[in-house]
């Protein structure tokens, strides 16, 4: 009888090689020099994803626009002095180093929400680190062995253009839902995730 | 000694002004403080080689650019 379907032999979705990892990296499989808390000496991180660049775009308008408007003032030939008459020229010097002082910590606060929101996927298990509103973080962790589904969504136009979606992973534990959210790439991480579940229960 | 209160130093505007500045300097470098104990926690839970390092440092620069701040204000004000 004929083979109704021969599938074809298609690529592991992970690449075996060693990668690399930057500061700006959103999507990194084998990041190198990368390590975690309570990390085993035999587990290695497959895959590290964060929330794509692009999200940081209207914090990062923000900041340009704040930097820049002393400066708009200055060319517009509004003098501060003449909006503040009462106040003597080293008020407003010491003001203005404030004000740039405030808006770099605005950046540095925005980046480092982006820089520790964390996906990791190694060989044994998911840990997902979120980092929110300076003082708040959780860890959570799962054994791949519990991962019972692997799903994700790509809503919009946006989505589409820059290629982000959400990854949602169902456990079997007692969190029962991992999110990435607005991570690039999300059909290449499920994939990812899925083949190296297949590869443990093979 | 109400006359003297009203006409004493501290009440005069410019002064007020420059404690509220300097509360609001003050309040800035505990959020500074705050952002360093962070980024050194969130470091102790995932390392990414130098960038984790460069973070802790532009944290250190940002709480000594503030208590600069907050002394020049003191100094000069």
């Amino acid at each position: 009888m004929p083979d109704l379907f021969i599938p074809k032999e298609t690529k592991a979705a992970l690449p075996t090689q060693e990668g690399h990892s930057h500061p700006f990296a959103s999507f990194c499989t084998h990041p190198e020099n990368v390590t975690f808390a309570n990390q085993d000496k035999d587990e290695k991180i497959l895959l590290l994803l964060r929330r794509h660049f692009i999200t940081n775009f209207f914090w990062i308008l923000t900041t340009v626009i704040l930097l820049l408007i002393p400066s708009i003032f200055n060319f517009s030939g509004i003098k501060a002095q003449a909006l503040f008459p009462f106040l003597p020229g080293k008020f407003l010097f010491l003001f203005f180093l404030f004000y740039y002082l405030l808006v770099i910590g605005y950046a540095f606060t925005k980046f480092i929400t982006w820089y520790y929101n964390i996906f990791l996927v190694t060989q044994k298990r998911i840990i997902d680190i979120d980092y929110s509103d300076i003082v708040y973080h959780n860890v959570a962790m799962t054994k791949l062995s519990l991962v019972e589904d692997v799903s994700y969504a790509q809503v919009g136009f946006i989505r589409s253009l820059f290629n982000f979606g959400d990854l949602f992973v169902q456990t079997a534990g007692e969190i029962k839902h991992f999110e990435a959210l607005k991570i690039p790439k999300p059909n290449n991480a499920a994939h990812i995730i899925e083949d190296i579940i297949g590869d443990k229960n093979a | 000694m109400l006359n003297e209160i009203f006409t004493s130093q501290l009440i005069q505007p410019l002064f007020l002004t420059k404690v509220f500045f300097l509360l609001f300097i003050f309040f800035y470098l505990v959020f500074g403080f705050v952002l360093l104990k962070q980024v050194q926690t969130m470091n102790s839970i995932v390392i990414e080689g130098q960038s984790s390092r460069i973070l802790v440092i532009l944290a250190i620069v940002n709480l000594i650019l503030t208590i600069s701040l907050f002394l020049i204000t003191l100094v000069i004000l």
